[in-house]
């Protein structure tokens, strides 16, 4: 009514340096005078005879206004003070603490996780036992920083093998990283005459200092065969070899050519010092052992990773160059056993195998074990066809045997393999299905990395959950700032209205509580979520999980936020649109929306629960 | 007969508080029901309940929520619900008593009892 609206506003104008509070005591005025009038008007009295008795019944207009501020001037200074503190310590806290979880949370184990698929640039990264540093002895803290002058790995891994002149293990590291990491490495791989000649001192002191080891010949002798030839595979050259049980294929030989002899002759001459030797290793696992039982016992997820970074940065100096020196060395002596030269030929072959089988005796990884299979295989498979050019068929068959003996040993390994690591590699994390080895009796803990993984990736989804969250409370903020800017010292402007903190309470509880909860019930309180299941195998399933739990909380707390200001706007009396009020024309496209929604929730349910029920899929007991 | 301003004015805050110690109230109901027990004779002036019951509410007193009018969803009106705190219940006993002491000791003196 008119005359109540005006009366009202003219007892509340002094309330107006709080609009929320003065809009809360309007409302209840004016709800007062129409009870008021509703029951004069019920006692007999015309529409305005009532609406006056109800307005003389509140009594005396400039008395009541200034009882009315005197009762609420405490109140004004308090909302006053609280929206201030509000605006100074809850939003930027909130932001604060969000960025912090974010930064120093989830996206620190993130990139953790992430470098570990870049292993070849795994260096020193931040030590997470940074506060074990100290406690550890400077020789065992030596070994992972080095003297400290220089930050890159090569200079690390250099300043130690400087430091102890006499160990083996931390000379043949440095020479490992120094052909994977150094300037030199592109012009080492490329046979660069003056790459080689700067590498070859290094390699020549490797050997002084391990002379049973034929790590070094080996690496040599590849650089040399870099430098001085040429290997291209042959089509018209074959030999028969079945891969994993298959049928036999045939795989084309190697030939050489040769465009500085001298150095070749150099690069066979350090292959025979190679075969001589009593073993072949780069001390890779040795080295990576030896950092390993400095660190303590992982405590948090960030140093679990720290372990794994370590052993995926482990570089295995020589694994190639194993495979070059052999396809040189057997293609070489093929063409000599075409030329008759049959001596040469033989030794040729002979020394291809050793050196191959010499590196096999060593391999502690799955790595080392298939390099060194590859090597074998190819010296056997140059050796059945050279033998046959020399004409001696039965030596070509044994080498045909031995060739069929070794498909049959990984026949064997594969189908042993085969029936329980397929599960296992369900069971395995994303960084256990791509470490773990294919061979029988190799079973590691499967659970702990797996469900490190999950949660990081819960971690990081969250983190994004929360940073879109902020985004856009902080896209609210500007438009509400530009919209109070805007319409300042109006009548009509805007209003910033506090929803109260029972209803914020439930915009927590519903919109974000609720759904983590569910959502955590669902993931790790029943076997629907499948847990049992690494990432490696369920990552599009995870990933569609935390869409549709973000997305759900997103809606909710959209609507529940709407809900809210809703109900405070029509506390306090203003006018709430009837569209709005009733989800009509305002909310018709949400419904829409709403109704997309929906579908692609039914439709990830459908998905999910479809993996769910497919056969095979359940893990196999076996595995932890 | 109607009761002074000066004499009604003290007994506004232990009037309010026992009548929400009752159940919760609106204002205007809590008027009516004042006017109906005392047969108009305390004669409050209406608008002056609101300014106390927002004193008492910053006082933590007693608390307010806003409810929907029963059979009303139309026009959508809504009222301010008071109800009292276990403070208030606290201050109601204190002032009870207070008011207690003090009849009696106007009523020696001015009835001679």
């Amino acid at each position: 009514m008119a005359t109540f609206d005006q009366l009202v506003g003219r007892l509340t104008e002094r309330l107006r340096a709080a609009p929320e509070l003065r809009m809360d005591v309007a409302a209840e005025l004016r709800s007062h005078l129409e009870d008021a009038a509703a029951e004069f008007r019920g006692a007999g009295q015309s529409q305005e005879e009532a609406a006056a008795s109800a307005v003389k019944a509140l009594g005396d207009e400039r008395q009541l206004a200034e009882q009315l501020w005197q009762a609420n001037r405490r109140r004004i200074g308090f909302r006053r003070a609280a929206k201030w503190s509000a605006r100074v310590t809850l939003v930027p806290g909130a932001i604060l603490v969000t960025l912090l979880v974010i930064a120093g949370f989830s996206f620190q184990n993130l990139s953790r996780a992430l470098s570990l698929l870049r292993a070849q640039t795994v260096g020193f990264p931040d030590d997470p036992w940074r506060e074990h540093a100290d406690a550890v002895t400077p020789d065992k803290r030596f070994l992972f920083v080095g003297d400290g002058k220089v930050s890159d790995r090569l200079g690390v891994e250099k300043a130690i093998a400087d430091r102890w002149p006499d160990n083996p293990t931390y000379y043949a590291n440095y020479v490992s990283t120094y052909l994977g990491t150094s300037s030199d490495r592109e012009g080492l791989a490329r046979g660069d005459p003056a790459a080689v000649a700067r590498a070859l001192p290094i390699l020549d002191r490797g050997e002084k200092l391990d002379p049973n080891n034929a790590f070094y010949n080996v690496v040599k002798a590849a650089l040399l065969m870099r430098l001085s030839s040429k290997a291209k595979e042959d089509p018209n050259t074959t030999y028969q070899y079945s891969r994993r049980g298959g049928p036999p294929e045939r795989t084309e030989c190697w030939r050489v050519e040769i465009h500085d002899a001298a150095a070749f002759d150099r690069a066979l001459a350090e292959l025979h010092l190679a075969a001589g030797k009593e073993r072949l290793t780069d001390h890779a696992m040795d080295m990576l052992q030896c950092r390993l039982d400095i660190l303590p016992p992982p405590r948090r997820l960030s140093q679990y990773l720290y372990r794994v970074q370590l052993c995926v940065g482990t570089l295995f100096g020589g694994i190639g160059e194993l495979r070059e020196v052999v396809r040189g060395t057997s293609a070489y002596a093929l063409e000599l056993a075409r030329q008759g030269r049959r001596d040469e030929a033989e030794r040729l072959l002979r020394e291809a195998q050793v050196v191959a089988a010499k590196s096999g005796a060593e391999a502690r990884t799955t790595l080392e074990v298939l390099s060194s299979k590859a090597a074998m295989t190819t010296a056997l498979g140059h050796a059945a066809r050279a033998y046959e050019a020399m004409k001696l068929p039965e030596e070509a068959a044994k080498a045909q045997e031995r060739l069929a003996q070794e498909d049959r040993f990984w026949e064997s390994v594969w189908s042993g393999a085969r029936g329980s690591d397929r599960n296992l590699l369900r069971q395995a994390g994303f960084f256990h299905s791509l470490l773990m080895p294919a061979l029988p009796g190799y079973r590691p803990e499967l659970e702990p990395m797996r469900s490190a993984e999950y949660a990081v990736g819960e971690q990081t989804a969250l983190a994004i959950l929360l940073a879109l969250l902020v985004l856009l409370a902080i896209a609210l903020g500007a438009a509400t700032l530009v919209s109070a800017l805007r319409f300042r010292g109006r009548e009509n402007g805007p209003m910033l209205l506090f929803a109260g903190w029972k209803r914020l309470g439930r915009i927590c509880l519903i919109g974000i509580v609720l759904p983590l909860g569910a959502y955590v019930a669902y993931a790790h309180l029943t076997s629907l979520g499948r847990r049992e299941e690494g990432l490696g195998f369920a990552g599009v399933r995870f990933a569609l999980e935390c869409l549709l739990v973000g997305l759900a909380m997103l809606v909710l707390v959209v609507l529940q936020a709407f809900r809210a200001i809703r109900g405070r706007a029509h506390e306090a009396g203003m006018a709430v649109p009837a569209a709005a009020d009733r989800g009509g024309q305002g909310l018709r496209s949400f419904r829409w929306f709403a109704a997309l929604g929906i579908a692609v929730a039914l439709a990830v349910c459908a998905f999910l629960w479809h993996g769910h029920s497919r056969p095979g899929v359940r893990a196999a007991p076996c595995g932890k | 007969m109607d009761l002074s301003q000066d004499l009604t004015k003290g007994t506004f805050v232990p009037i309010i508080l026992s009548l929400l110690k009752e159940r919760a109230m609106y204002g205007y109901e809590i008027v009516k029901i004042v006017n109906a027990r005392t047969r108009g004779r305390l004669e409050w002036k209406e608008g002056t309940l609101y300014p106390t019951l927002h004193r008492l509410e910053a006082d933590g007193l007693v608390r307010s929520r806003w409810q929907d009018v029963p059979g009303e969803q139309e026009s959508a009106r809504r009222r301010k619900y008071y109800s009292i705190t276990r403070k208030g219940v606290v201050e109601l006993a204190r002032r009870a008593a207070e008011w207690r002491e003090f009849s009696m000791a106007v009523n020696a003196l001015v009835m001679g009892a």
